[in-house]
């Protein structure tokens, strides 16, 4: 079967009442779980499971893949209201989408999220649609040297992350960095920072130290700003105006297909999801803008280019899933067990081995697109609403889902401690006034280096030359050279071009 | 004081009195009265969390009663062993283990179990093998023709495994003395990264689950060259065993049920037959036949005494190769 027609054969199964009812349930069952920060995606799809060893695998996948997207859409709103990560894909939409809650715009950058998670989504499917064969072939090529200058690339974007100063930016990403190397080192099996005990051998959470860093810290100084009142309460609440005007809808298209386009084939990178398009959203749309001191102060693009990239991202996640069976969290993992299970094994040649699971998986991703956009739209004025309530009763309401929220992670106690600790150190940050995000990059980014480090090494003997013989790998270590030095070339010859914040801050 | 001390001797006099007049069995109301959590080491959606769920199903319909599946994750099963060895010993709380944290692990990491002191073994209920993966165009097809080549250019094939001290890595240590020639370990994180690296041209083999071979060895990107296990697997009719290829070698993992020490024996009993009749479930034996482990069942004893054997066998492998927890 062809794309078109492979395609027209799955929309006619997939408006099938019964599919249309397991998509529905999935995308409304998604949504929540994302809103709900960390509540059972795992625990949802995992009660299906033994449910879906007798059922069709077609119409299982169809609710599980909408729960997979459903989370992504409703992930961002914790992260714009109550600057909670939902998971590691919605971090960097706490830089400006909360800062615009706090400046009365929650309603515009919810509505900007939704609808760019849209557009995304819609152009991630159709990637998926015509590109899943030549992509797959794409992400076998990347190795373990193309994973390492990749990801030394996305850790010199930590400077971007933030408006503090270059010092801070890094130091943050060193601690990252440490965070990372905790748990059994990967060749030797040695535990690291372990201190003997064997909740901290399989390695810190980095949900639960991001829910802390960003949401129990966020509670503090609302806790800490409630004993001197501040200056925001009136005005923070102001939504009479729900949606994007029009400058933020200028300021937003863009950054909306940009990152549609490249959250789609950096998400189609095996390991990559929505996580890593978001951060180089952010970076790119910085870089790329005339303005970048308005990041981290409210910046719609900030909003509009993560979001749509981290989307577009999770879809280009399904390509890698689908044809080479590398999921990238527990969600898709369930979905890879599930087929499996069903003797469907993930392959470049799904499509013409599989045409009715294919198609009819992908049709109903269209579906549930438009599911999502009807969803979400109406209930950016519930959400916002949310914010008028007091401050006491938020504060209680934040705590109890950053709680449920961990713990529903994987059912352990330890995370709360983790959580707890984190909230703490984070709250410590924000007073002196040191970044968070490049500690997050550099905790995603981290143990990628490091393993694909290695990797490469016992590829080469050795040799560090494998990182420039690749072309890949040879082309991300010359951007790399050039992002880090360029700017102080450029100081150095007097010659200031964008005010960039590693120069001039 | 001396009223609760009282208090207390009353109260077992009462205690002493209702014992003599009813039997055990009605003192306690008949094993199981409530749903059993069954804890399972590994994450969801991996292939131990599928073949648990496969079994907890039909072995709750056996018992009456739901037996429900908890992902306890961490320090490469670890903990959820040492959540299963220290849970109440009363038959609610049973562990799926798999070979990795029961034989393997204890020497890798400090645990804070002991598999054979803190387990009574309930069953053994699936086998689980390992297959040795080459790009489809390398220059061998088999492990003769693999030792010879890689005699002949002067070099170590580099395996992938899903991590150092898996129950992979050890095969692989053990498949290199087998025939001869020495391997370098390249860890990565799961089996169908290890496959892809292959497929990729970064490795030259892989050691990896019969679910992850699957699908490139079918559109021909890769090519099986053996399978660890003593017979052929249904899953993997064409490819031959190590021991056909000429090899003294047999690896494999497997999958069973433990109880903490200290549950009652009919309890002990009760599962270990619900287990085996589990086993009969028709829907079960196509399913692990699907993901490429085998139903093996082994009586509490016997698999007791493969778990002793193994940590002894494994306990040497992982010193020489310098693995040991320091």
């Amino acid at each position: 079967m062809d794309p078109i027609h492979g395609l027209l054969y799955g929309l006619s199964r997939a408006i099938e009442p019964q599919m249309l009812l397991m998509g529905f349930l999935g995308c409304l069952w998604g949504t929540m779980v994302g809103v709900l920060p960390g509540i059972g995606p795992v625990a949802g799809i995992t009660i299906l499971m033994p449910f879906t060893f007798g059922m069709d695998l077609t119409p299982a996948m169809v609710m599980m893949a909408g729960i997979y997207y459903g989370a992504m859409y409703g992930g961002s709103t914790t992260s714009i209201l109550v600057a909670v990560p939902g998971e590691t894909s919605s971090i960097v939409t706490i830089l400006d989408g909360h800062q615009m809650a706090k400046q009365g715009r929650a309603g515009a950058a919810l509505a900007l999220s939704a609808i760019g998670s849209f557009i995304a989504g819609t152009f991630g499917i159709l990637g998926l649609t015509f590109l899943a064969p030549p992509l797959a072939e794409l992400a076998i090529g990347f190795g373990p040297p193309e994973y390492f200058s990749l990801a030394l690339v996305g850790l010199s974007m930590s400077s971007f992350l933030s408006n503090a100063s270059l010092a801070k930016g890094l130091a943050m990403a060193v601690l990252g960095l440490i965070i990372g190397t905790v748990g059994l080192d990967i060749v030797s099996g040695q535990p690291r920072f372990t201190f003997d005990n064997m909740e901290l051998a399989g390695g810190l959470d980095i949900v639960s130290i991001l829910i802390g860093l960003y949401g129990i810290s966020e509670v503090m100084e609302m806790m800490a700003s409630k004993i001197r009142p501040h200056v925001r309460h009136e005005k923070l609440w102001n939504l009479r105006r729900l949606l994007p005007n029009r400058t933020e809808w200028k300021l937003s298209i863009w950054p909306m297909i940009r990152g549609s386009v490249m959250g789609f084939f950096v998400g189609a990178l095996p390991g990559a999801g929505g996580t890593v398009p978001s951060f180089i959203s952010y970076a790119m749309e910085k870089r790329m803008s005339k303005t970048p001191e308005r990041f981290g102060k409210g910046a719609p693009e900030g909003v509009a280019g993560p979001e749509s990239a981290n989307n577009s991202g999770a879809v280009g996640a399904m390509v890698v899933l689908l044809t080479l069976g590398l999921p990238y969290n527990v969600v898709t993992a369930i979905m890879l067990s599930s087929m499996i299970a069903h003797g469907i094994f993930p392959s470049p040649l799904l499509m013409a081995r599989n045409p009715e699971f294919f198609w009819t998986v992908v049709a109903s991703m269209y579906i549930g697109n438009f599911l999502l956009l009807i969803l979400n739209l109406p209930l950016v004025g519930v959400w916002s609403s949310l914010l008028r309530l007091p401050y006491r009763w938020m504060t209680v309401f934040i705590i109890l889902f950053c709680i449920i929220g961990v713990y529903s992670i994987e059912y352990r106690g330890f995370d709360l401690l983790i959580m707890a600790v984190f909230g703490g150190i984070g709250y410590i940050m924000k007073r002196v006034d040191l970044p968070a995000a490049p500690l997050a990059l550099a905790m995603v980014l981290g143990p990628i280096m490091e393993k694909s480090l290695i990797q490469s090494l016992i590829m080469s003997d050795g040799s560090p030359l494998i990182f420039v013989t690749r072309p890949f790998a040879a082309a991300s270590m010359i951007l790399f050279f050039s992002l880090m030095f360029l700017p102080l070339i450029q100081k150095k010859l007097g010659r200031r071009i964008a005010p960039v914040g590693e120069v001039d801050m | 004081m001396k009223r609760n001390w009282l208090q207390v001797f009353t109260g077992m006099l009462a205690l002493a009195f209702i014992a003599a007049f009813y039997s055990p069995s009605q003192a306690a109301p008949p094993y199981p009265s409530r749903d059993i959590t069954v804890i399972i080491t590994w994450g969801a959606g991996g292939t131990s969390d599928l073949s648990c769920r496969q079994l907890a199903d039909p072995m709750g319909k056996i018992l009456g009663k739901t037996i429900i599946p908890l992902n306890v994750v961490g320090g490469s099963g670890a903990i959820g062993m040492n959540q299963g060895a220290h849970a109440r010993a009363d038959g609610y709380t049973i562990t799926f283990v798999t070979s990795g944290p029961t034989v393997i692990q204890p020497w890798v990491q400090k645990v804070t179990y002991d598999p054979t002191k803190d387990f009574i073994p309930v069953a053994q209920v699936f086998g689980e093998y390992l297959v040795v993966v080459a790009k489809s165009d390398a220059p061998y097809k088999n492990l003769k023709e693999m030792a010879d080549y890689f005699k002949k250019i002067g070099k170590s094939p580099k395996f992938a495994t899903p991590g150092a001290g898996s129950n992979n890595h050890l095969s692989m240590v053990l498949l290199s003395k087998a025939i001869g020639i020495p391997m370098t370990h390249v860890p990565f994180s799961s089996s169908a990264e290890g496959v892809n690296a292959v497929i990729g041209g970064n490795v030259d083999i892989a050691s990896t689950e019969p679910p992850s071979a699957v699908g490139p060895a079918k559109e021909g990107r890769a090519h099986i060259l053996a399978i660890l296990s003593a017979s052929r697997l249904d899953l993997l009719r064409e490819v031959p065993t190590v021991k056909e290829q000429g090899y003294d070698l047999v690896f494999g993992g497997w999958n069973g049920i433990l109880v903490p020490k200290g549950t009652p024996k009919e309890v002990v009993d009760k599962l270990a037959d619900a287990a085996k009749r589990a086993l009969e479930n028709e829907t079960l034996i196509k399913n692990s036949a699907i993901v490429g482990r085998p139903i093996e069942f082994l009586s509490g004893p016997e698999f007791g005494e493969r778990i002793k054997k193994e940590l002894a066998r494994n306990g040497e492998i992982i010193k020489a190769e310098g693995l040991a927890v320091k």
